[in-house]
């Protein structure tokens, strides 16, 4: 989780992720931000996110990309 | 819901309702007399009209009814419109029935020797005048709606079976603010009217500036096929009817057209067995620049001639009681004739000063 | 029929009533019948478009969801033992089934769009390029093609949904009438907003108690969006046939400018407007329909105004076309590429400012079957993209001149720059023509005509709008701008109004009824010359 932190706030230091619960729906992260999660996540933890896999409720919150990629390297 | 909101929900449609009956007070097409003519007579006393006299503006220039009351005791109401499309005769013989025990029906010739092709804007105007100004939930508004609609649906291409804006002239006339010669005196009431008859500062006392030679033929000419199917469906709708009716052609100048086509209808009434008054220009009565203020009107002075001699023709001809003596025809038509003359005498006190 | 016509009211009425009166379990037939003949309304040809899109995207919906139901049957029956290989075999062979499904039915949709929308572009598009080469062959475009009424909408609401099942983003609708419902909703048939099933879908499940609260601020919200549209939108329309009209050479640059703000008013009266009678006309109805826009003009980038304009066309591209472009296989190889050199920027910057021109294209095509969208389209794909690729630059920038950026005057500098750079756009697809719009865009900075902007010559009055109707479409987008601001600051001006004083709030409601009434723009022509009788 610490290690996500960090990653996220490589990406947008303007936004405190700990807090924020509604990155998505609220307009927080735009498409773009978006992508470059995607793409940093899937280096970091070397994992691929798949297409099915992009839905608000899998970014609106730290805690909710933490649990995504937990379920995504257990499945692999 | 609850009450409170249905009560509510009421209530505030009510305003809603009462606000647009006030939108559309305001801004209903009034130019005009034409209304106030349709209104007073709406609220003539019941069966104390003799006859009415239908037709267009070679009707109201012409019949003054206050006079006939006076000098011939006749009560012939003028439910005339500027221009007014043949397609409406019916509707207004309609109105006529309504409160009335009709004797006689005088209708105009003029509307049937007429070519509307292409001129449908115009008469989509002059039906808007009738209709605006027949009374709103009336059967007689309803049925000029109805034939206004189907004329100008099949003669224009393009247009619409249903305009809505028939039935609810706002539609219509609440853009009337946008043009540039908009002036908040349009939202007004207009003047005072004089029992059908068409008092108007200019054209009461206009004259011609030069006589015109008139035109008159032996020929024949059809007529427009639509006015020629009208013909037929308003010969149809008096048949059973137990009044009389009489075609009328007022004193004016005809262009070949016309003239021809008068002829043609002349010889359909004659072979229908219908009768017809048909005044030509007698140049014995008449002069262009005394009696009319253009070619196909006349000024005050010569509906007075006008007035005179048809007025006697009917007295002549039919067999009408003396309204002068009938007491519910008082309060309407008494004084009338006299406050037009003082009218006229203002006017011309006027016009003398500039 | 119009959303602004008098029949549509009185549909919408009957519709409204008999909702509210019929079994709740039957409301959903009652909508699904009034959509069908609104739709009828437009045409009986057309019905055989929309059925057909319907059937095969239910029929698609229901065999995607067969297979993947039956996979995890498959897969519970087989119970723990199963490996985890052969678990993942599985899975692979019953989404390769599926997304070749999804594929299938999602082309079947794009193809009908396509012979509709833009084949005749096509014909245009070949005719030339065999002149080019001058190839003796010309072929005639087809005429009287029928477009169905909101094929474009309802076409890309089917593939949202096919797309979703694929992804098993929820389970395909079951119920043919509903699934029928979903398609051809009425408010929404014309001009959206475009639906996404999983919103909308569940709604016509759901049972809609009668709720005065709601109902209102669906009239409201419907009155609100007749005023955009027949108070501003049609009154200043004038204006912008005569600008952008083949004579625009007469012009100088501060007519285009002002024909350019008319076009950006009207557009988006226009639009939104008709989007608040088609969500006012929903929530009527107890249905919640998405916003489609959120005061665009405020926004301070050109990628902030696609999210705030036409937010469903957006949002769709982002899901369907964006996402996928940019998680798929040639795009995240290119991105490890750079990576894997150590070119962190490239890596990063590469994708997405590649694909904005992909989604870009779309939309282009989407508002319109010429080149002047494709030309609108990488306007703007150009101007994302730059400025997604040039945002550490700007950042620096920022940083080095000690810009408050959240400052005022930086914002609102960043609205109108904003506002600017959409407008060449707009010029751009509503200009007769590309030369026009280049020499459009040219003469507003060097043809600067000051009598005009101070009405001294009167020309402003010459566009097709007198002064009266000018000044009421003025006031018209000061009370929009008014109202704008008061949203942008959070209020939610219906929930405000409603706590009023009852005599406030019922001036308020009357004042704009009679304001749309008097001051709107419908019905026939009303010109006096023609009332008045020559015989005088």
């Amino acid at each position: 989780m610490e290690k996500l932190l960090e990653i996220l706030n490589q990406i947008r230091s303007d936004i405190d992720f700990g807090k924020e619960k509604a990155l998505v729906d609220d307009g927080v992260l735009d498409s773009f931000d978006i992508v470059s999660i995607v793409s940093e996540l899937g280096m970091e933890y070397d994992i691929d996110i798949s297409i099915d896999d992009m839905t608000a409720e899998n970014f609106n919150s730290a805690e909710a990309m933490f649990e995504m990629i937990t379920r995504i390297q257990e499945e692999d | 819901m609850t009450k409170k909101q249905l009560l509510r929900s009421v209530a505030f449609l009510l305003v809603v309702a009462s606000m647009l009956y006030m939108l559309c007070d305001l801004f209903e097409y009034q130019n005009t007399y034409i209304s106030e003519n349709f209104k007073t007579f709406r609220n003539l006393e019941k069966n104390t009209v003799d006859g009415v006299v239908i037709g267009t503006s070679g009707i109201d220039r012409y019949w003054n009814s206050a006079k006939a009351y006076d000098e011939y005791g006749l009560t012939m109401y003028p439910l005339a419109s500027d221009g007014m499309p043949s397609w409406l005769i019916i509707s207004l013989l309609k109105e006529a029935e309504r409160n009335q025990d009709l004797k006689l029906a005088v209708i105009d010739m003029r509307p049937f020797l007429l070519t509307y092709k292409g001129q449908t804007t115009r008469y989509d105007a002059y039906s808007r005048k009738v209709i605006d100004a027949l009374g709103f939930f009336s059967a007689s508004r309803f049925d000029a709606i109805n034939r206004t609609q189907k004329v100008i649906y099949s003669e224009v291409e393009g247009s619409s079976r249903y305009d809505m804006s028939f039935m609810l002239s706002f539609i219509k006339y609440h853009s009337k603010w946008e043009e540039e010669s908009f002036s908040f005196d349009e939202l007004k009431d207009p003047e005072t009217e004089y029992l059908g008859f068409l008092m108007h500062q200019k054209a009461s006392l206009a004259k011609m500036k030069t006589e015109k030679e008139i035109y008159t033929t032996d020929e024949r000419m059809d007529l427009y096929p639509l006015c020629e199917q009208i013909l037929y469906e308003v010969l149809d709708y008096v048949k059973d009817k137990d009044y009389e009716v009489l075609f009328l052609n007022t004193p004016h100048y005809l262009d070949k057209t016309e003239a021809a086509r008068l002829n043609t209808m002349c010889d359909i009434l004659d072979k229908e067995g219908y009768a017809y008054a048909n005044y030509e220009f007698d140049t014995e009565v008449y002069s262009f620049t005394e009696d009319f203020y253009n070619d196909g009107h006349t000024n005050f002075y010569g509906a007075e001639k006008f007035t005179e001699i048809f007025g006697r023709y009917l007295t002549e001809n039919y067999d009408f009681e003396d309204r002068r003596n009938d007491e519910r025809c008082a309060e309407e038509w008494d004084g009338v004739y006299d406050k037009m003359k003082e009218t006229i005498a203002l006017w011309e006190k006027k016009a003398a000063k500039k | 029929m119009a959303y602004t016509s008098f029949g549509f009211f009185a549909f919408l009425a009957i519709v409204v009533f008999l909702y509210y009166i019929v079994p709740k379990r039957f409301q959903w037939a009652v909508l699904l019948v009034a959509s069908y003949s609104f739709y009828l309304f437009s045409g009986i040809e057309q019905v055989a478009f929309i059925i057909g899109t319907t059937v095969v995207t239910y029929l698609a919906g229901r065999l995607m969801q067969k297979k993947r139901d039956a996979y995890k049957t498959e897969l519970k029956n087989l119970g723990p033992d199963v490996t985890k290989e052969e678990k993942q075999a599985m899975k692979k062979a019953v989404n390769s089934k599926i997304k070749r499904i999804q594929a299938a039915s999602v082309l079947i949709n794009l193809f009908v769009l396509a012979m509709v929308k833009y084949l005749n572009f096509g014909i245009e598009n070949l005719n030339s390029i065999f002149n080019l080469f001058r190839f003796d062959v010309e072929i005639n475009p087809l005429k009287n093609i029928i477009v169905p009424l909101g094929i474009s909408f309802y076409t890309f609401m089917s593939i949202g949904y096919l797309i979703d099942i694929g992804r098993g983003r929820y389970k395909a609708e079951t119920h043919f009438g509903k699934f029928a419902l979903f398609v051809s909703f009425f408010p929404s048939i014309v001009q959206g907003p475009i639906n996404r099933y999983g919103d909308l879908g569940k709604q016509f499940s759901e049972e809609h108690k009668f709720d005065y609260t709601t109902v209102k601020f669906g009239a409201q919200l419907m009155l609100w969006g007749l005023f955009k549209k027949l108070v501003i939108a049609d009154r200043v329309a004038p204006i912008i046939g005569t600008v952008f009209s083949a004579d625009y050479e007469q012009y100088s640059g501060t007519v285009y400018f002002f024909g350019m703000l008319a076009y950006a008013v009207q557009i988006y009266c226009d639009f939104s407007g008709g989007i608040d009678i088609a969500r006012g006309a929903a929530q009527m109805l107890g249905i919640d329909l998405p916003q489609n826009f959120e005061r665009p003009y405020f926004s301070q980038s050109v990628a902030e105004y696609w999210r705030r304009w036409h937010i469903t066309l957006g949002a769709w591209m982002r899901e369907y076309v964006f996402y996928p472009v940019m998680l798929s296989k040639p795009v995240t190889k290119l991105s490890k590429f750079f990576r894997n050199r150590g070119w962190k920027y490239l890596a990063k910057i590469v994708p997405s400012s590649v694909t904005p021109f992909v989604v870009f294209f779309l939309i282009g095509i989407w508002h319109g079957a010429s080149w002047q969208y494709v030309a609108f389209g990488l306007y703007n794909a150009i101007i994302v993209s730059t400025s997604v690729a040039l945002a550490p630059v700007f950042k620096k920038m920022i940083e080095f001149f000690k810009i408050n950026t959240e400052a005022f005057s930086w914002k609102l500098f960043c609205i109108v720059r904003t506002f600017l750079v959409l407008g060449v756009s707009k010029i751009l697809v509503r200009a007769p023509g590309f030369t026009a719009a280049i020499h459009m865009v040219k003469s507003i900075f060097t043809d600067v005509d000051l009598d005009f902007i101070f009405a001294l010559d009167g020309q402003i009055y010459e566009l097709g709008v007198n002064s009266k109707n000018m000044f009421v479409a003025l006031v018209g987008v000061l009370v929009l701008l008014t109202v704008s601001i008061l949203q942008e600051n959070g209020m939610k001006v219906r929930e405000t109004l409603a706590k009023q004083n009852i005599i406030f709030r019922w001036a308020i409601y009357l004042i704009a009824i009679a304001v749309i009434l008097v001051f709107g723009v419908y019905g026939p022509d009303y010109s006096a010359s023609s009332f008045i009788y020559e015989a005088y």
